[in-house]
């Protein structure tokens, strides 16, 4: 698995690394050795560093990610609602860094590529959202775009050939950026 | 369409979504509903 961007709960950096880090980071910027030393997992300074760390983080992925696509990207998902999982659709621009727009509403997520497809996968109170992202194939009209959609909606039962046929993984415009 | 064909779609969209507990939980309902 290739990870692009996980909050903290996640655990993909522990906070012995958190704490290296923000310990480096007060080296760099010319600190005492005696406050270095006196920041400990759980004080303030190293919360604030988390909290900064996770920003600057999904920030300059934004930025790297800040490559247009020749096609629309579509995000298909199955999502967990409080009343059971259901699978869905949501179109985004031709962007890449969109797909980060996705997972508002979830306390938790988790950006990554794995089996040649980007994927997402997000925590919220009520269960979790998993997402693939694919962009539309060039050939794609717009009626077959209706009915690959009609299709995820679960008006089809031909899902699998419509996806396959009319989408395209985004995974090489996302390696192309991180040189994978 | 049909449980057994509504259930693969929901199977194939799990999958692509490397959603493991709906993939578990649709291969269980595909393997009550052919018992039938």
């Amino acid at each position: 698995m290739k990870l692009i961007y996980a909050t903290r709960n996640y655990d993909v950096i522990t906070d012995e690394e958190l704490l290296e880090e923000c310990r480096e980071n007060m080296r760099v910027n010319d600190y005492s050795a005696k406050e270095i030393n006196n920041v400990m997992i759980g004080s303030d300074r190293f919360y604030q560093f988390v909290y900064d760390y996770y920003e600057d983080w999904i920030d300059c992925e934004k930025a790297n990610l800040n490559v247009l696509l020749d096609e629309n990207i579509i995000a298909i998902a199955s999502v967990g609602l409080w009343n059971g999982r259901v699978r869905g659709y949501k179109e985004l621009s031709n962007k890449l860094s969109d797909i980060f727009s996705c997972f508002l509403s979830c306390e938790e997520s988790m950006f990554y590529a794995e089996k040649g497809n980007v994927s997402g996968k997000g925590i919220h109170h009520d269960g979790s959202n998993c997402i693939t992202y694919r962009k539309w194939r060039e050939k794609a009209s717009y009626e077959m775009r209706e009915k690959t959609l009609d299709a995820i909606r679960g008006q089809s039962n031909k899902a699998e050939s419509l996806i396959k046929r009319y989408t395209q993984s985004i995974y090489p415009d996302v390696a192309k950026v991180y040189g994978w | 369409m049909s449980d057994i064909e509504e259930l693969k779609c929901q199977y194939f969209i799990a999958k692509m979504c490397n959603d493991f507990d709906t993939m578990v939980i649709c291969k269980q309902e595909m393997i009550d509903l052919k018992g039938e």
